[in-house]
């Protein structure tokens, strides 16, 4: 793992570990790709709300 | 669960640029159906992405969003200009992630009684977004936490922006991230 072990209290290593966990999560949430069709469902469920 | 329409002076950052025009919409004079249309097309793909670190799966993570596209949009007039928009978006997925998650909270305690330990086939993408130990880790923290340090490390934004958008005042967000983020680095060091 890419951790440094310590006490956490240092302001670069801490720095640093945002970083980390910047870039991770970036990388793995940009992974996701939502499906095409989201507005046409949203103006579904718009639509649908809107009928009595 | 309901959001209160929050207007705030954020700028938005990162994945959640946006420009001029966007911000000042409703000052504009957009229809509802407008900003709809607009703010998807600079939004959601972003609020799809958080929404899946939170909630653990991209099906759910779009009702999600769509739910927050849905309610923003009967509640287009009531906002006071474009720039409240995608801060209320925020703020309602942030609340639908929550609902879902306390809502399979008690399906799952169910379920575990009958089928122990058997992963659902709807977490399949969680499978992909889990082999970062990273996003693994921030699965067990608990709520608050998790909350605090997506929306600061994935979402880019302001301690004032995450207190918003948790309704929690800039103090506690500090605390939520602080904890979070000492808890993450101990999980990650015991790997």
């Amino acid at each position: 793992m890419i951790t440094r072990s310590g006490c956490g209290c240092d302001g670069a290593q801490s720095q640093e570990f945002a970083e980390f966990v910047r870039r991770e999560l970036h990388a793995a949430a940009d992974q996701v790709q939502p499906s095409a069709d989201g507005l046409e469902r949203i103006r579904a469920k718009i639509g649908s709300s809107a009928s009595p | 669960v309901t959001e209160t329409l929050v207007a705030t002076d954020a700028i938005m950052p990162g994945a959640f640029l946006a420009p001029a025009a966007a911000r000042t919409g409703a000052r504009m004079g957009w229809s509802a159906d407008h900003a709809v249309t607009e703010l998807y097309s600079l939004h959601y793909r972003a609020l799809v992405r958080l929404a899946t670190l939170l909630v653990r799966d991209v099906s759910t993570a779009e009702e999600v969003v769509q739910d927050a596209f849905v309610a923003m949009h009967g509640g287009w007039q009531r906002l006071r200009d474009g720039e409240s928009a995608l801060p209320y978006l925020r703020q309602a997925v942030v609340n639908r992630s929550r609902s879902v998650l306390r809502h399979r909270a008690v399906v799952n305690k169910n379920l575990q009684k009958a089928l122990p330990d058997m992963p659902s086939a709807e977490y399949g993408a969680l499978v992909l977004l889990e082999r970062s130990a990273v996003v693994a880790a921030l699965r067990r923290l608990p709520e608050r936490q998790r909350e605090a340090i997506a929306l600061r490390y994935y979402a880019d934004l302001s301690e004032a922006e995450i207190a918003a958008t948790m309704r929690i005042s800039r103090g506690a967000v500090k605390s939520h991230t602080a904890r979070g983020m000492a808890a993450l680095r101990a999980a990650l060091e015991r790997e």
